[in-house]
């Protein structure tokens, strides 16, 4: 293979860097410009920044993998989409609301604000970094992955991820939001174009048209094509992949609802609510959304596409891009779709990292433990932190050695403990402090318990059980200790429920 | 006309949440089946949830807020 792609891939990194440098000059000095971009995005920098973030190292690599290797499971991706990003159609404009009116920046910020406690900012901002740092790692190992299979291993995966990452530093510590908001939208563009080209070139280079490549593969691995798909495959003695046996109903089940509830509640996603102009923004983004979710359609016949062709490698995560650069397609096609899948990883890594940091600082030091720097001191301060976020999540991508949406599992359990706190937030006048804290400390634990220590019953998703626990303790312990005639935060309640307030 | 709406439209999420996990998924999904416009009936399934999904949030969103910014 021609050094081609290499060059691509080398001239997109110097574009994001580039794209990401300029828009710093445009913010603020003050910490709301640094993590809310001075609450300036329009409708073409939100689009892109809402779908790019969500799209990520996993939709060009894991879930191809997956297609590849458990069939129609992949699905689940597309299934969960389709309602996921809804709560934020009516969650986003209320808390976009109070954020204008107080000055919130973070979810967190926002939930201690409605029931004036910091051990719930505190205990949020735990549970994010919990769950954002193995996602971020995600994102730096589908971009080793890349790197390492289109230089032919001359680039090794860990230093592959510190390259790419790297450039992410640099301009997401230069440009705070709106460095991640341009470099987002030039990858979200990137992405969905290559996504689209050489999903559909693929499967009509390999099997004549996409319909072809589905027949072929209904009769020679039927099961691949039937619902749930099949379970996760393990690797044999000589390292190659085998496919598991059919897969439980259950555990796909759970996992399309725990992913529902969790998408929104990703704090990288709802601080959105924060960014955004007005509420029409908002509001279009999500009606919008549906155009994000059909890329990832090319994406599955990519994997599909790879069934009765490939030499599998130990990995399903690597197959794509494995695929292509043993079939005989231009140096420039597969640069750009290598561009692709580290533009996926990229957008998504840069927004995470810039959130965990900005949730660590104003959610865990200003908010929790009361400390009061000024604005130039405070963005600094989230500054410091990126560094950190990323050498954690840097060492944990070189020592995982797991599936890349193994971990995106893995990481939706706690977060989607989210779902009923930010519901009784904006929505719920009978939700008190105690019954809040109670329902997110009880929900993360149970979560937690069942991902370390037991097993859960019928492979239920770990986070769909921290659920049932969460919002049974929400319930019963607000209705216990709510003191009659008396509203938590109505102030509050009323300002989110007042169009334009 | 707002409360048609929102009933119709929570009509919409409950028919969707259902059609996208068991037992209906494995009606669909489950059986040895013919393509669909060239596709697995799962997948055509997906495809076409994810229409009916944009359709019925833009048609919410046209009823209720009509293009303006009041919620």
């Amino acid at each position: 293979m021609s050094s081609l792609p290499l060059v691509v891939c080398g001239l997109y990194l110097l574009a994001c860097l580039i794209i990401g440098i300029i828009p710093g000059s445009k913010a603020s000095d003050s910490a709301e410009g640094y993590v809310a971009g001075d609450r300036s995005l329009g409708p073409l920098v939100m689009y892109f920044i809402t779908g790019a973030t969500l799209f990520s190292a996993f939709a060009f690599l894991g879930m191809p993998g997956w297609a590849y290797s458990k069939g129609v499971a992949a699905c689940y991706v597309l299934g969960y989409g389709i309602l996921g990003f809804l709560p934020f159609y009516f969650l986003g404009p209320r808390a976009a609301r109070v954020g204008r009116a107080y000055g919130l920046v973070t979810q967190a910020e926002m939930v201690a604000r409605r029931f004036d406690s910091r051990a719930l900012a505190g205990l949020m901002a735990i549970v994010s970094v919990y769950a954002l740092v193995p996602y971020v790692a995600i994102q730096m190992q589908g971009a080793g992955y890349v790197l390492n299979v289109v230089s032919e291993g001359r680039i090794g995966k860990d230093l592959g991820a510190a390259i790419v990452y790297g450039v992410v530093l640099v301009y997401v510590l230069r440009s705070g939001v709106l460095g991640v908001g341009w470099t987002n939208t030039f990858q979200g563009i990137l992405m969905m174009s290559m996504a689209w080209v050489i999903g559909l070139y693929v499967p009509w280079k390999l099997y004549g048209g996409v319909s072809e490549m589905f027949t072929a593969i209904g009769e020679a691995k039927p099961e691949l094509l039937r619902a749930p798909g099949l379970l996760s495959p393990t690797t044999d003695e000589g390292g190659v992949l085998v496919r598991g046996g059919p897969g439980s109903w259950m555990a796909y089940s759970s996992q399309v609802l725990v992913s529902i509830i969790g998408f929104t509640c990703w704090p990288q996603l709802f601080m959105r609510a924060f960014n955004a102009k007005d509420e029409r923004t908002l509001r279009r983004t999500v009606v919008l959304y549906p155009s994000f979710q059909l890329f990832l359609l090319p994406l599955l016949f990519l994997g599909f596409s790879a069934v009765l062709y490939a030499l599998p490698p130990g990995q399903s995560d690597q197959v794509v891009p494995y695929m292509l650069t043993q079939m005989d397609l231009p140096g420039i096609v597969v640069g750009l779709f290598i561009a692709g899948a580290l533009a996926a990883s990229m957008s998504s890594g840069d927004a995470i990292i810039h959130t965990a940091a900005s949730v660590l600082v104003r959610d865990g030091v200003v908010t929790c433990l009361g400390a009061k720097p000024g604005p130039r001191q405070e963005r600094t301060w989230i500054r410091m932190v990126i560094l950190l976020v990323v050498v954690g999540a840097y060492g944990l991508a070189v020592s995982y050695k797991g599936s890349l949406v193994g971990l995106l599992l893995y990481a939706y359990g706690p977060i989607a403990q989210f779902g009923p706190v930010l519901v009784a937030t904006l929505y719920w006048r009978g939700a008190t402090r105690r019954g809040v804290l109670a329902g997110l400390l009880a929900g993360s634990v149970t979560s937690l318990a069942f991902v370390t220590v037991w097993t859960t019953p019928f492979g239920l998703h770990a986070g769909l059980l921290g659920l049932v626990v969460n919002v049974t303790a929400l319930v019963l312990v607000s209705k216990g200790t709510r003191l009659t005639g008396v509203t938590e935060g109505e102030a509050f309640l009323a300002c989110a429920e007042t169009p334009g307030a | 006309m707002h409360r048609r709406a929102h009933c119709l439209f929570a009509l919409y999420i409950i028919c969707a949440l259902a059609a996208l996990v068991w037992p209906v998924l494995s009606w669909v999904g489950s059986a040895e089946a013919p393509l669909i416009v060239g596709l697995p009936p799962v997948v055509a399934w997906h495809v076409l949830w994810i229409f009916i999904g944009f359709s019925a949030l833009f048609l919410y969103d046209r009823a209720v807020h009509g293009g303006s910014d009041d919620t």
